[in-house]
């Protein structure tokens, strides 16, 4: 298929998070289905793009799906130095955290951000991201979608 | 991560409706008439009035919008496809995308992040991709191309 008639995306890596989290709550298994994990952040840093910036406050929640596969929700909310809060709010797929090791697996995730108006960092607001964990890491590798 | 290109939709559009719901923010309906979708091993129309894009405009002309729909494959399976993105461009080209006239595609950013409601078999591996799209907005229709990250 020839693509030449419109912008074809490309991906520009753009942001660091690291999150530590806290313990796991499990909500159980829903009536409308699945099984709900939910994992408060302790805290964590956001570094890329003109912004350094710590996590304040946020959770990741999983629901992992009877077809096997787990829908990560990834909302924090940053804050830099001086600077209006950004929110951050990633969701996709991923494996769940591993029972044994109790550590992250996997996932990728479509961000997307909400910035004030006038902030140095309202373009993210206007723009799509798409973000990767590996195994076992608290680094989460964001993307800005060209 | 990379893109690989997945999936084309060639989508007609019907009637446009436009809710003013506050001074900066407009939600548009753009009612979905039909369209055809192909990429590998899949294949099929987009169900006529099966759903729409529902474009939420600012003042300056930039927004998000959300789009869901239904595409029936040629062997039957029906999905839903669901779809949310930000479009961002100049004053002087979004008033030429608003007023319907031709606009080249590479003049403002169109990108969104669809997914897919499959039934379990051969197109299951929808339910657990990741994909970013590209749009391009004709005066009568648009075209989409979604590309798996992998």
């Amino acid at each position: 298929m020839a693509t030449d008639d419109m912008p074809t995306p490309a991906l520009e890596a753009a942001f660091e998070l690291r999150v530590s989290t806290g313990s796991l709550l499990d909500v159980g298994r829903l009536a409308t289905g699945g099984i709900r994990k939910v994992r408060t952040l302790a805290g964590g840093s956001f570094e890329g793009h003109s912004i350094s910036a710590r996590v304040v406050a946020g959770s990741e929640t999983h629901l992992q799906r009877q077809d096997g596969v787990t829908v990560v929700e990834l909302v924090c909310l940053l804050e830099a130095e001086g600077e209006a809060p950004i929110r951050l709010i990633g969701t996709g797929f991923g494996s769940g955290w591993d029972d044994a090791s109790d550590a992250p697996q996997p996932a990728y995730m479509s961000v997307a951000f909400e910035a004030a108006t006038g902030s140095p960092h309202e373009w993210l607001a206007t723009r799509v991201f798409v973000a990767e964990r590996g195994a076992k890491s608290d680094l989460t590798s964001i993307h800005l979608v060209l | 991560m990379k893109l690989e290109l997945a999936l084309e939709l060639r989508i007609s559009l019907g009637e446009r409706m436009h809710i003013k719901v506050a001074e900066d923010y407009t939600r548009g309906a753009v009612l979905i008439e039909g369209g055809t979708f192909e990429g590998a091993g899949i294949k099929g129309q987009i169900i006529s009035g099966s759903g729409g894009d529902f474009p939420m405009v600012r003042a300056d002309g930039s927004g998000r919008f959300e789009s869901q729909y239904l595409l029936r494959t040629d062997d039957g399976a029906v999905i839903l496809k669901r779809s949310s993105g930000v479009r961002h461009a100049s004053p002087e080209v979004v008033a030429k995308l608003l007023a319907q006239e031709p606009v080249d595609p590479h003049s403002y950013y169109m990108r969104m992040t669809p997914r897919f409601e499959a039934p379990a078999g051969k197109y299951d591996w929808l339910n657990r991709t990741l994909f970013v799209g590209a749009g391009r907005r004709n005066p009568t229709g648009s075209v989409f191309r979604f590309w798996k990250v992998v």
